[in-house]
């Protein structure tokens, strides 16, 4: 019996991410700068987590002590592990090449900034759990795989990345909305999937703000069972709302103004208090 | 002739010489073995591996060509006539074409369609009869080069309908192909091809359906159309393959600059069904496609659609309703992409599932692909359920739990059944209370 992939082999769906490219960094060993973790030891990656060649790949397993992790890869690509636990506010910040697999429990929310590439990420985040995400840069992929009440926002920008999150819902609920940013040359894909279980709701959202480049949005939801409270999802033009602007506009706003005020609320909407710790605004966006 | 099993070259030239085809299409034929056995089978068509070819009857002739139903013989005629097709055809079909097993051994094309000019033909007649006109479309709009499945399909088609509608030609009534797999274990590989000339538009509808058998059989179709410049074309399919049935079916449409396309597509039979309608749209270009489908127990339905929007103002409208009973499982997968120079395509996407038991299943998996910045997209899709208080509601009105259940989906799919016509939406209804009244008791 063959294995069914539900997501499909084809070659468009294998051009997405660039695999080859971080099979090459992954050859040249890096250096990694972590900072808001502690106790350090070597084990051999899990042959799950990477390629075929890799098998022997030497990865640094880390604890997170601090509610600012801050992680800087060079040269080649680091491997590395982090466990954790959110309570409160968590800053991951992810630089550089490097190859971050992490385990997050609790309750709170994290905000995740991914910058740079090649870059591979994939965390198992479980519990009630916020997640804003600021992914920019050239050839990243990063992989949630989510068990709990989740609500995840986000904001793809610049470069070509790649973002699959994988949500399993049962008597809880989730929320997902991700603005995808692309100019050209870049190319950027959105692909969540809801996993709904007796008594989960989910709602899943693409939203495309599209000034050239590639966007692509995969929406994707799997109902086990009738006994589910609500399951949809969308993909939707990023068209600022013309009642919105005229309102403003009738306050002395000039359409410049109004467009970016709209903006930035939306942008807040998204990324919450990551917004300010990342300088992005409605102003950087269109400069 | 029938031939069980085996793949390979010597049946494939033994079809082709059968057919007296020319040498081209035996090439085509060849080369598209040669590609068969290549290419990698695809993951994700869920129970393919159970499609053990060697073991299926991949052609077999059937020594009748009928023009009236009487010079039918009794066996095939009591099938036709168990589905009502002599009755339809008298009262709103323009022409029928029905295939049994691999072979059309019944084809009319009305005097009407002569005298405009309209071909309808079976295929293999429309390769030795218009060899260069079958030529210039054949095997372009879905090459088989697209998957493993389509490359099969090339080198073993046989049967299927070819229609051509030449310029400015309208045809106000539907013609109709009807397809029937007569025994089990067989595979069925029919070639439709329908080229709409310049200006010129018709209304297709395609049949299939089969008795019940102890084993399964595979259906691994294709439609091809092509719609030229200001012309139209409705595609309408009902699909009622007994549940024994594996079907697969490939279909596209290219249309030019002005055209546009409708296909429906309604899924009510087959064991696991995979049927994906995609359409290439070029300049101020428009495709609707409307699918709807039921997956009962055990049942795995997948649809959705493909449309490339390729051309400047082209617009595309997707609407598809799956419902779920019993532990059956719908899936709609469905691809929209749109190039870099479509400037001001449109499209709209909606997708609604109904489940009615809680071991029911429904996955959505759309990809929207997105190039062109001045694009509009939207694509929405809801989950809805069979709730206690809704059963409570009607059970008090009087109706049982069957009725009830049968008359919720009859209302979710209201409005897509619209889409069918006439004579076959009232069928689909008896069909739907059939359904559900066989499902439960």
């Amino acid at each position: 019996m063959k294995e069914y992939l539900p997501y499909g082999d084809s070659p468009t769906i294998r051009s997405y991410t660039r695999w080859e490219v971080f099979e090459e960094a992954a050859k040249r060993e890096g250096s990694a700068k972590v900072s808001g973790v502690e106790e350090s030891r070597e084990d051999l990656l899990p042959p799950h987590l990477w390629f075929d060649n890799l098998h022997n790949q030497k990865v640094s397993t880390f604890r997170i002590t601090d509610n600012k992790v801050s992680i800087e890869g060079k040269d080649g690509m680091s491997f590395l592990h982090l466990k954790g636990r959110v309570e409160g506010t968590l800053l991951i910040e992810e630089k550089g090449n490097v190859s971050v697999t992490g385990e997050l429990k609790g309750r709170g929310t994290v905000l995740h900034v991914v910058e740079g590439g090649p870059h591979y990420s994939r965390w198992n985040i479980e519990g009630d759990i916020n997640i804003r995400t600021l992914v920019k840069g050239e050839d990243i992929y990063l992989r949630y795989e989510t068990r709990g009440n989740i609500d995840a926002r986000g904001v793809s920008l610049e470069g070509r990345s790649d973002i699959n999150h994988e949500l399993h819902v049962e008597n809880g609920e989730v929320f997902t909305s991700h603005l995808l940013i692309g100019r050209e040359g870049d190319f950027l894909v959105y692909r969540p999937v809801a996993k709904v279980y007796r008594g989960g709701k989910s709602h899943l959202e693409a939203l495309l703000l599209k000034r050239g480049g590639f966007v692509v949005g995969v929406p994707s939801v799997e109902v086990y069972t009738s006994d589910v409270r609500a399951a949809s999802h969308s993909v939707k033009d990023l068209v600022l709302s013309e009642e919105q602007l005229f309102y403003l506009r009738s306050r002395g706003f000039s359409p410049e103004e109004a467009e970016r005020y709209l903006m930035d609320s939306l942008l807040q909407f998204l990324l919450g208090d990551l917004k300010d710790r990342v300088h992005l605004s409605a102003r950087s966006i269109s400069e | 002739m029938r031939t069980v099993g085996k793949v390979e070259r010597s049946l494939v030239e033994e079809i082709s010489r059968k057919k007296g085809e020319p040498e081209w299409m035996r090439q085509l034929r060849l080369q598209s073995l040669e590609l068969f056995e290549k290419m990698r089978d695809p993951v994700w068509i869920k129970g393919i591996d159970e499609v053990d070819l060697d073991k299926l009857v991949l052609y077999e002739d059937v020594e009748v060509r009928a023009d009236k139903w009487e010079e039918l013989p009794d066996e095939i005629r009591r099938f036709y006539e168990e589905l009502n097709l002599p009755e339809m055809e008298k009262k709103f079909l323009a022409g029928l074409s029905t295939s049994f097993d691999s072979e059309i051994v019944y084809s009319r094309a009305k005097e009407m369609l002569e005298e405009r000019g309209v071909i309808m033909l079976p295929m293999e007649e429309a390769v030795r009869r218009y060899p260069e006109m079958v030529r210039k479309y054949f095997g372009r709009v879905f090459p088989p080069a697209t998957h493993k499945y389509a490359a099969l399909h090339y080198a073993l088609w046989s049967g299927g309908v070819f229609v051509y509608v030449p310029k400015n030609v309208k045809i106000e009534f539907p013609v109709e192909a009807f397809f029937l797999i007569s025994s089990e274990m067989f595979a069925q590989f029919e070639h439709s091809l329908i080229v709409v000339d310049e200006g010129a538009s018709i209304h297709f509808i395609e049949g299939c359906s089969s008795p019940q058998f102890r084993k399964f059989s595979f259906h691994d179709g294709v439609v091809e159309a092509y719609v030229h410049k200001n012309a139209h074309l409705k595609f309408t399919t009902v699909q009622n393959w007994s549940r024994d049935i594996i079907n697969f079916n490939n279909k596209r449409a290219i249309v030019e600059e002005n055209g546009s396309v409708e296909w429906v597509e309604g899924a009510f039979g087959s064991k696991a069904s995979f049927v994906y309608p995609s359409v290439t749209l070029q300049k101020n270009a428009r495709a609707r496609v409307t699918n709807f489908s039921i997956s009962h127990q055990g049942e795995w339905k997948e649809s959705g659609s493909k449309v490339f929007h390729l051309g400047e103002g082209s617009r595309s409208t997707v609407i598809s309703k799956t419902i779920s009973t019993g532990d059956g499982v719908s899936v709609y997968r469905g691809l929209l992409r749109i190039n870099k120079g479509a400037k001001h395509a449109f499209s709209a996407i909606s997708c609604d599932s109904l489940l009615m038991d809680e071991e029911s299943k429904t996955f959505t998996y759309p990809h929207n692909q997105i190039e062109e910045e001045t694009a509009r997209v939207s694509y929405e899709a809801t989950t809805s359920f069979l709730t206690e208080e809704q059963m409570f509601y009607m059970n008090s009105r009087g109706l049982d739990e069957d009725a009830a259940k049968a008359m919720i989906a009859l209302g979710f799919l209201s409005d897509v059944v619209a889409e069918l016509p006439p004579e076959y939406s009232a069928v689909f209804r008896k069909v739907l209370e059939y359904d559900f009244r066989g499902s439960v008791g």
